[in-house]
């Protein structure tokens, strides 16, 4: 299947079945359909590999943690006193 | 009831999870979600103390799902607060703005030259975009917790998610071009 736009959006209904491929958060079906037409359609296939990188770098980036002192003014920030959720 | 050598012993009782052990275990999360709104470390810092106030007081009122996209849901309910106190220019809606444009998004991104500016240039992001990349694709929140957390329903978190990498993308683009022309 050749992709009327190899570099432009993906086919119209493709674009939440990529990205949730790409995710991760697509299982079954849906993931295999989503593989399947990015396997035959060029411009699918060109999308769900850019959505793939962006989400892969955004996944590994080095999550900030906060500064010790900070982390430690706000663990004496925390009120102690218990409460119940309902 | 469990028995130990004939004798029946008491099952312990199920506890529920105190407010301390809850937001201690989301401090780091929090003050990374407040870093996003703020950019700023003293604010972010006094953002997520404030919300561990406010968060306290409603903790009788929490039916204990999701403590991470309450916590979140709190804070940035109270970045709102004291963005509209301060009379803020940034408090403009999604759609009062220009809409930035993706184009670049079909370039390659030397990944090599992004390093770990990645964060840097998703804090450029509009708000409601740059949130949703942050807590589906940074925080690897569920899109049903990002929605609880925001606010929103599910599909919105969706549709923001999807523009939001592809603008983080084309910016990636061009921050590399840039930086490529300074040098
Ligand atoms: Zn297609």
């Amino acid at each position: 299947m050749k992709h009327h736009n190899e570099d432009g959006p993906p086919c119209g209904h493709m674009e939440g079945l990529l990205n949730q491929a790409a995710d991760g958060s697509s299982r079954g079906l849906k993931l295999w359909y989503a593989i399947n037409h990015a396997a035959r359609c060029t411009g699918c296939g060109n999308y769900l590999r850019r959505l793939r990188e962006t989400v892969g770098r955004l996944h590994s980036a080095t999550k900030e943690m906060p500064p010790t002192d900070v982390l430690n003014r706000l663990e004496a920030a925390i009120p102690r006193e218990e409460g119940i959720p309902r | 009831m469990a028995s130990v050598l004939g004798r029946s012993v008491p099952k312990p009782e199920k506890q529920s999870p105190r407010f301390e052990d809850v937001a201690r275990q989301e401090l780091a999360v929090l003050y990374r979600v407040a870093l996003r709104l703020t950019h700023s470390a003293e604010d972010a810092e006094d953002l997520v103390s404030q919300t561990l106030l406010n968060a306290h007081r409603a903790w009788g009122s929490f039916d204990g799902s999701y403590p991470r996209s309450w916590l979140i849901k709190i804070l940035k309910n109270e970045f709102l607060t004291q963005r509209r106190k301060r009379g803020s220019a940034g408090n403009v809606s999604i759609d009062s703005i220009e809409e930035p444009s993706d184009e670049g998004f079909w370039e390659e991104v030397s990944w090599s030259a992004v390093g770990e500016n990645i964060l840097r240039e998703l804090d450029r992001l509009p708000e409601e975009y740059r949130l949703a990349v942050a807590l589906c694709d940074v925080e690897e929140m569920s899109y049903e917790e990002a929605a609880l957390s925001l606010d929103i329903p599910v599909g919105t978190v969706r549709s923001r998610l999807f523009r939001g990498r592809r603008l983080l993308r084309a910016r990636l683009v061009h921050m590399v071009e840039d930086s490529g022309r300074e040098s």
